[in-house]
């Protein structure tokens, strides 16, 4: 009862409570940047989870933490704590847990709202807690670390610089391949995740996330215990600091001995302990088609922006309908997923805009080459409204600058796009049903168009 | 666990204190039992340096310390005589941002009050000193004399059988000030009350004895009128004045 209503008072007033509207903008900042946007897979989500918010967060608390370890002395108030029988240590815990508690709300706001989100679109997959537990004990133990040193080093120094010491340790542990295992719990990914029909992983975060989980636990104990020594020195505190060092140190010897490395010439993943380590079969997707007159078939992960695909489709389709030889399904990997924030996901039907243009046997390594198909299929797509980059406006913006690239528009392709365009509908009509055959099978060249 | 208050809450035989080489307090001998004791005595006195050695917050350096018939040495019993001890420091440190009831309890719980009776402990402190209207205020909106008021509530929120006020009238206003004494009285009849101040009409309207300090020695210990008694000669314009500085000046001599 007591510590409980401590944790009230110290809770609603603490300054952590400037702290939830930031980390919320950073956390909006971050997921607007990113670039794409795969709300519809709960690996990718788990993994936006435990990764993004973290990089942020944890310095923050880390400087906000040292900052209120020193409140007492800047309030002038350590005095007057010093004649109360509450232990110290039991105080410090009282004022590090509310103030850790602001950043958890943040975070816990932040991950309710992926979770819900994705939890509406997703098709494919499933939520993990450890993620979010990861992160949690993240949070906590950079609090206690950030606690600890503004309790160790008292100056109107410690605050920022506990900030800029946590960065630097975080983004090491991004950056870092030894230890960016620990946080992606060595996972190798030997094959794609998010590309359309193509298999993916049932989960790419860690496969021991209980050592990642047990590490935070046993940073923020080790944290603790040196605190509760700062206050009063016995053999108990003295051992369970050793506990607490023997369980972080613990924690590190099995990620590091899990960290796994993939040899690409035997085809077989090793972790550090020599052990050949079996990676779980990728799932195998079974497609989900709709649409009529076009099917658009893609992985059920992407099902939220099938039916927009398919109107698309359709759209692209519409002037060559009733012709000989049209393809009317969009599969295989024709149909890619790129996207930007939130509802700007979207199926990419470039290269069903090459199918429709050109046949197997014309196209070069998969790719359309021959100028007529691609001034024809630049009008398509333009038509459709779908933007395909690099655009014609930036071939004629910076000519120069376009490399020749098998299916990018030539300025010839595209000045023969924009007359072609330029035609009235039953002329453009008139043309395809006589030409239509002998485009496809890259007969034609761009002075054959009208 | 309650203790009983020992017939001396305050036993002090030859304390000594000293930062660095300067020795603040030098071969203090005092007992104190239940009532209102005065600590008199110029700037730089050792007087402020008593009361925290009292309140536990620093050792003595030499000498022995018994409070409440317990030894602060000992960290248990430390921890007991903090339970039963009231504190107001000379400079008042608080959270701007808590309000004068989240102030007071805040301390209630730090004194590890029972949780039943904490709440009904906070309302009757703020209500003795005088701010039940503004018990919803935060701390940042009162005026000087208004925090001096918190802190004494929070000092007594805990009806404490050993309270030590360093300077507490300082600030208040006249009005205020003779509220104070009569709660000082008050409290005085069940607990030990220990009060540093610089003003002799606060001395001779609540002490009922006083030690006078001076270059770290009590150069007098006795009641009020004893210390009116010595003050012919002297300089002031009241007896308890006169007789101030009329031992000061002998004990400088």
């Amino acid at each position: 009862m007591t510590a409980s209503r401590l944790l009230w008072i110290e809770f609603r007033r603490n300054a952590g409570i400037w702290f939830v509207l930031p980390i919320l903008a950073v956390a909006w900042y971050l997921l607007d940047s990113t670039w794409v946007w795969t709300p519809f897979l709960w690996s990718d989500t788990n993994e936006l989870l435990q990764k993004s918010l973290i990089l942020f967060a944890g310095p923050a608390l880390a400087g906000l933490a040292a900052w209120m370890a020193g409140r007492d002395r800047h309030r002038g108030v350590d005095d007057l704590l010093q004649t109360t029988p509450l232990p110290e240590t039991r105080r410090c815990v009282v004022l590090l847990s509310a103030t850790a508690l602001w950043a958890i709300l943040a975070y816990v706001i932040f991950a309710a709202y992926m979770l819900g989100r994705t939890a509406r679109l997703a098709t494919w997959g499933r939520p993990s807690l450890w993620p979010i537990l990861i992160v949690l004990a993240a949070l906590v133990a950079y609090g206690a670390w950030g606690f600890l040193a503004g309790s160790l080093f008292r100056s109107r120094f410690t605050a920022p610089l506990a900030a800029i010491v946590a960065f630097g340790v975080e983004a090491g542990f991004e950056n870092s391949s030894s230890v960016t295992s620990f946080n992606s719990g060595g996972s190798v990914q030997t094959v794609q995740t998010s590309n359309w029909l193509n298999a993916l992983t049932p989960d790419s975060l860690s496969p021991f996330p209980h050592w990642q989980f047990l590490l935070y636990v046993g940073l923020t104990a080790t944290a603790l215990a040196a605190l509760a020594l700062i206050y009063r020195r016995d053999v108990w505190r003295i051992g369970a600091l050793l506990l607490a060092i023997g369980l972080t140190a613990g924690s590190v010897v099995m990620l590091w001995g899990n960290s796994r490395h993939y040899n690409p010439a035997t085809n077989v993943v090793t972790n550090n302990f020599g052990q050949v380590i079996h990676v779980s079969a990728p799932v195998q997707p079974e497609p989900v088609c709709a649409g009529t007159p076009v099917t658009v078939c893609t992985n059920p992960a992407w099902k939220p922006v099938l039916a927009k695909a398919v109107t698309q489709a359709n759209e692209l389709v519409q002037p060559l309908l009733g012709l000989r030889g049209v393809p009317l399904r969009a599969e295989r990997d024709d149909v890619g997923f790129s996207g930007g924030r939130n509802s700007g996901a979207y199926l990419n039907l470039s290269r069903y805009a090459d199918q429709l243009v050109a046949d197997d046997a014309s196209m070069s390594k998969g790719y359309v080459h021959n100028e007529a198909q691609l001034a024809v299929r630049r009008w398509l797509l333009d038509r459709a409204g779908i933007t395909a980059r690099p655009s014609c406006a930036d071939v004629a913006a910076n000519p120069g600058d376009i490399p020749d690239i098998p299916g990018w528009p030539t300025a010839a392709s595209c000045a023969a796009s924009d007359r072609f365009a330029q035609l009235s509908p039953e002329m453009q009509h008139d043309w395809l049903a006589a030409h239509y055959a002998d485009l496809r099978a890259g007969k034609l060249t761009l002075a054959d168009l009208p | 666990m309650v203790v009983a208050i020992a017939q001396k809450n305050v036993r002090v035989e030859g304390l000594v204190q000293s930062f660095g080489r300067q020795t603040v307090l030098d071969g203090i001998d005092l007992e104190i039992g239940r009532g209102v004791f005065g600590l008199l005595g110029p700037n730089g006195a050792g007087k402020t340096t008593l009361l925290r050695t009292l309140a536990t917050i620093v050792g003595p350096k030499r000498g022995t310390v018994r409070l409440l018939g317990l030894n602060p040495a000992q960290a248990g019993e430390r921890r007991e005589i903090r339970r039963q001890l009231g504190y107001l420091p000379q400079q008042l440190g608080y959270y701007p941002n808590f309000t004068v009831f989240e102030f007071v309890e805040y301390f209630a719980l730090l004194k590890e009050m029972p949780a039943a009776d904490v709440r009904p402990a906070v309302v009757r402190a703020i209500e003795r000193v005088g701010l039940a209207d503004r018990a919803r205020s935060k701390l940042k909106t009162l005026s000087g004399g208004m925090l001096r008021r918190v802190g004494i509530a929070q000092a007594i929120v805990n009806d404490p059988a050993l309270l030590l006020l360093d300077e507490p009238t300082a600030g208040l206003d006249p009005e205020q000030r003779v509220n104070f004494r009569a709660l000082l009285r008050e409290i005085g009849e069940r607990s030990s009350v220990i009060v540093s101040t610089h003003l002799i009409e606060d001395v001779a309207a609540a002490c009922s004895e006083i030690a006078l300090l001076d270059a770290g020695r009590v150069v007098f210990n006795g009641t009020p009128d004893e210390l009116t008694l010595l003050g012919e000669g002297g300089a002031g314009d009241s007896p308890l004045e006169r007789g101030y500085t009329r031992v000061l000046a002998g004990a400088r001599a």
